[in-house]
């Protein structure tokens, strides 16, 4: 009877290993939720798109600003098609739920590629300056606050200027990273800081452990939900980012992203001319990404944070 | 007769920034270990005596600001990669909080296969087991009650004892005990402390034991090291100083120790209360080098603005207290 | 120190808490932290609360203060100090009858001060809390004599927490606690972060100001040696429960329930001779989890004389000796054996 009363206390205190997983997600429905909204519109979206005529994403292809739920006809290389039109077409003569599928998935890969580049550069240098200390953390430290301080769009303004011809959905990524790994950095550092005075370190120490054991066994697990959280952050950012720079024209022009649909739809004056099918869409889509990445930021942050965590 | 572990006249000085103020936590201090006799030695002192920090200094987690740590005649900043690794074997710890030393995320295992592995004690995972489970028998706990559990599924006294169990395992000559029994509950201290005594007794093990209370002290160590803000007070074998202590320091702490007698109330007026400044430690400037408790003496007098020696007051026994100068072995107060 | 069973004169109690009954619900269930605890306490009479972690000690203290938060709730019983019931007052009559009715001086000094506000001010706050009516001049003389009570320089008033040693900042909580004279005191562990020579000079004035107010004081805590020094009655919680009860020299020179036998014996001691030293016996085992209580006596599985009935029947507070007559004072151990 003493055996399972004390199974069941184990299962209501988090962090006790990977079999336990299933009893996070009990705990922390908002982090489920946002995970599972996160998954659904990247499914729903990438089988979406292989299901729909690419043809339908380029300009010309069907008659303009037609209203949504209606099937539309076009004709490619003289061979005559027809679609469902769910969301109606652009002033381009795309097919706006063509481009929201396509538009999707590609905006997401954008905003992971970008976050796991940043996230692993800064957690590294996190884990080496935080642990070690001295002159290494000073020049990361500083470099880190003195580039947190640069105002990102602006710069990447004039990074896509100079870069003459139009950069592709990789190349966006990369440059994106280069502005976000500060804040993995800062928040690794800080948590590795406070973890490196804690006694279980010392005793590790004691134990004989070296570096890397101690930076990998002994803080690297406690540190998981921390990590997890700031990637969903960094995605959070990298794909607000994006935006921002397709947004305003300096994207990968040829590439349907979330972010050139709003472009053109400024472009053409879509809000003021009722065209709503066309910019609400990708707005609703972003919307929800955001939200569901929102989501599983709180959620870590209950299992990170101890003053939020729910056991008792 | 060669010593295991020597501080020789080391203090450490925290917050040497440009901007940081300064604080001395240990001053000019001295203790040898010497590798054949096994003693529990106390030392004993309030918050901000210095006591942890000698802690850290002889389990070479902190480097000293001035003066050497040595092990076996070598300081610790130039031991060779193999020594070092002795070092590591022979000097152990046990800490005061008995669940701040395990990695939560860890069951209490992981504390124990791992100096197994690093000092490759075992040759096969069951021997490693094997050799666990019996070191967990010898500080008398169940393996089958202490292992795959995780930190919180066991007792606070269950817990130090595995920590005992960890020290033990790597056969150690000196174990250093941070205030290993007060975080633990009142019915459960006993059992740590005679764990203690057992390490000592049976295993032959040398024990620094760290606290601030001095009943424990007396009821298990052989010397006593009475410190107070960085300095020595008193040092000596541990009975005589409990049935007369000499340094007004020492007297004022034995004098306000709580006893569990209705009878032995506190005696009314003792020098605590005439203390001027009432309990409150002054802040007493970083650079003032006179005896650290002229400001709280009762017997202050001129010469106590320079540090007194420790003068030997008696037979294995000193006290750093002008009043001791001229070596009488009888005090009148 | 003067002991204050004289000022007991006034028979009637000032504190009463009779089946104190305190849950927490969690995932794993209900915990009961404190289950069925009565005692009482006549004006000027020093109780000690003594028990491990996880006994209910401080769980009873939060309880009479009705700062138990959720997941825990007072689930039934009684406290009442004069006659009031203080576990059915509504949320503002309980704001009033703190510090003025029952005050509690918190463990932790440190946690429970502001730091962003000067000392003066938090006692100033407590004043005003209580609709303190009185002219800005005679407010300050007021914070002034609060400290001197205390054993503090006036000065401390201007200062801030962080500025104050762990003993000063203890004696701001107990000036603060003093502040509307209260008719009962709860010491929780107050002195538990300071050194030995500070705490016995915070309790030297404790004690002082509690024969001043002619206060009921609970001091609860874990140092049997602290209660010797300071208590006129012992009460030993086990596991959520009063176990025994009695004045503090039979307690501790015939102690009835087994518990409190071998944890007076585990007591370290500077009076053992040369010889005797060291020789101290542990409680073998480990104090229960709440969750998974055993069944009957809760200290059974740790008993050297527990017998058949033990680990069925639940024993409750019985009278194991009675000196003077007095049924609320008699010593009262909740064993079979009796």
């Amino acid at each position: 009877m003493t055996e399972t009363t004390l199974e069941n206390q184990s299962q209501s205190v988090p962090m006790r290993g990977i079999n336990t997983l299933l009893n996070w997600i009990r705990l922390y429905p908002l982090l489920y939720i946002g995970i599972f909204l996160l998954l659904f519109v990247f499914i729903f979206t990438y089988v979406g798109s292989r299901l729909t005529d690419r043809q339908l994403v380029r300009a010309g292809t069907t008659e303009i600003d037609l209203q949504p739920w209606q099937t539309i006809e076009y004709r490619i290389k003289g061979e005559d098609r027809s679609a469902f039109s769910v969301l109606g077409t652009d002033s381009q003569g795309r097919d706006v739920w063509a481009l929201t599928l396509y538009g999707a998935p590609l905006t997401m890969y954008v905003g992971f590629l970008a976050a796991l580049i940043g996230m692993s550069v800064g957690a590294a240098l996190g884990f080496i300056g935080g642990f070690y200390g001295g002159i290494i953390d000073n020049i990361f430290k500083s470099f880190a606050d003195i580039l947190i301080t640069v105002p990102v769009l602006m710069v990447l303004v004039v990074v896509a200027v100079t870069l003459k011809s139009s950069i592709d959905v990789t190349q966006q990524a990369l440059i994106i990273s280069a502005f976000i790994w500060m804040w993995p950095l800062r928040t690794i550092r800080s948590q590795v800081l406070t973890m490196r005075e804690r006694a279980y370190i010392s005793v590790s120490q004691i134990s004989g452990a070296n570096a890397l054991e101690v930076i990998f066994l002994e803080m690297l697990p406690n540190l998981l939900p921390y990590l997890a959280a700031t990637f969903a952050t960094a995605v959070a950012a990298a794909m607000l980012t994006t935006i921002g720079m397709d947004a305003l024209g300096l994207g990968p022009q040829n590439q349907p992203t979330l972010g050139n649909t709003i472009y053109w739809a400024i472009f053409y004056s879509a809000p003021f001319r009722g065209i709503w099918w066309w910019w609400a869409p990708p707005v609703a889509v972003l919307a929800l990404v955001f939200g569901s990445l929102y989501m599983i930021t709180a959620g870590l942050d209950t299992i990170a944070n101890p003053r939020l965590r729910r056991h008792v | 007769m060669s010593d295991l572990v020597e501080l020789k006249r080391v203090s450490k000085t925290f917050g040497a920034g440009w901007f940081g103020k300064r604080t001395i936590a240990l001053r000019d201090f001295s203790l040898r270990i010497d590798d054949e006799t096994p003693t529990i030695t106390a030392l004993v002192g309030e918050s901000g005596s210095g006591k942890t920090t000698i802690a850290r200094l002889l389990l070479g987690l902190t480097p000293p600001t001035s003066g050497e740590v040595l092990y076996r005649n070598t300081p610790l900043r130039a031991l060779s990669r193999r020594v070092r690794k002795e070092f590591r074997r022979d000097v152990q710890v046990i800490f005061q909080d008995p669940f701040e030393v395990y990695n939560p995320f860890y069951k209490v295992d992981h504390a124990l296969h791992l100096p197994v592995r690093k000092a490759k004690l075992a040759a096969s995972k069951d021997e490693a087991v094997a050799l666990i489970e019996t070191t967990l028998q010898r500080v008398g706990l169940n393996p089958r009650d202490t292992l795959g559990r995780y930190p919180h599924q066991l007792s606070g006294g269950q817990r130090q004892r595995v920590m005992v169990a960890r020290a033990l395992l790597l056969n150690p000559k000196l174990i250093v005990a941070d205030e290993p029994v007060s975080m633990v509950d009142a019915s459960l201290r006993a059992t740590i402390l005679e764990n203690l005594r057992q390490l000592k007794n049976e295993f032959g093990i040398s024990i620094i034991y760290i606290t601030h209370d001095l009943t424990t002290a007396y009821e298990i160590s052989d010397q006593m090291i009475v410190l107070y803000r960085g300095a020595v007070a008193e040092i000596g074998d541990v009975v005589p100083i409990v049935r007369s202590p000499q340094h007004p320091y020492t007297r004022l702490l034995i004098g306000s120790i709580p006893m569990p007698d209705p009878d032995k109330k506190w005696q009314q007026g003792l020098e605590s209360s005439s203390g001027a400044t009432n309990g409150v430690v002054a802040a007493s400037d970083i650079d003032y080098a006179g005896c650290q408790f002229a400001d709280r003496c009762p017997h202050v007098m001129e010469e106590c603005a320079a540090a007194p020696p420790l003068y030997p007051s008696s037979e294995a026994r000193a006290v750093s207290c002008h009043l001791y100068k001229e070596a009488s072995t009888t005090v009148v107060l | 120190m003067k002991t204050s069973a004289t000022a007991a004169d006034s028979l009637s109690p000032v504190l009463s808490v009779e089946n104190l009954q305190v849950s927490y619900y969690t995932s794993s269930g209900e915990v009961k932290a404190a289950d069925g605890v009565s005692f009482s306490l006549r004006a000027g009479e020093r109780l000690g609360l003594v028990g491990e972690s996880g006994s209910g000690k401080s769980t009873t203290a939060l309880a009479l203060m009705r700062l138990i938060k959720p997941p825990g709730r007072i689930v039934g019983g009684r406290a009442e100090v004069d006659g009031v019931d203080l576990l059915s007052l509504d949320h503002e009559g309980m704001r009033k009858a703190r510090l003025s009715q029952i005050a509690l001086v918190p463990q932790g000094a440190m946690n429970s001060l502001n730091p962003v506000a000067k000392v003066k001010n938090q006692i100033l706050d407590c004043l005003w809390d209580h609709d303190v009516k009185a002219s800005k001049s005679e407010f300050a003389d007021r914070v002034m004599d609060l400290l001197l009570k205390v054993g503090l320089e006036p000065g401390v008033g201007e200062k801030y927490p962080h500025e104050l040693s762990g003993g000063m900042k203890q004696r701001v909580t107990i000036a603060i606690a003093i502040s509307m004279e209260p008719k009962v005191i709860i010491a929780d562990e107050p002195t538990s972060a300071l050194d030995v020579v500070v705490q016995r000079q915070i309790m030297e004035t404790l004690a002082a100001l509690q024969e001043e107010l002619e206060a009921a004081i609970i001091l609860i805590g874990h140092d049997i040696g602290l209660m010797a020094q300071f208590v006129d009655r012992l009460s030993v919680m086990y596991a959520g429960k009063m176990v025994e009860t009695g004045s503090l020299r039979s307690i501790l020179r015939e102690p009835k329930h087994p518990y409190t036998e071998m944890l007076v014996d585990s007591l370290p001691s500077l009076e053992r001779d040369d010889r005797a030293r060291g020789d101290l016996r542990g409680i073998p085992g480990a104090a229960p989890s709440l969750y998974a209580l055993p069944s009957g006596c809760p200290f059974h599985p740790r008993c050297h004389k527990a017998f058949a009935r033990c680990d069925s029947d639940e024993p409750t507070l019985k009278i194991v000796a009675d000196f003077d007559n007095d049924n609320e004072r008699a010593q009262k151990a909740a064993c079979l054996l009796y």
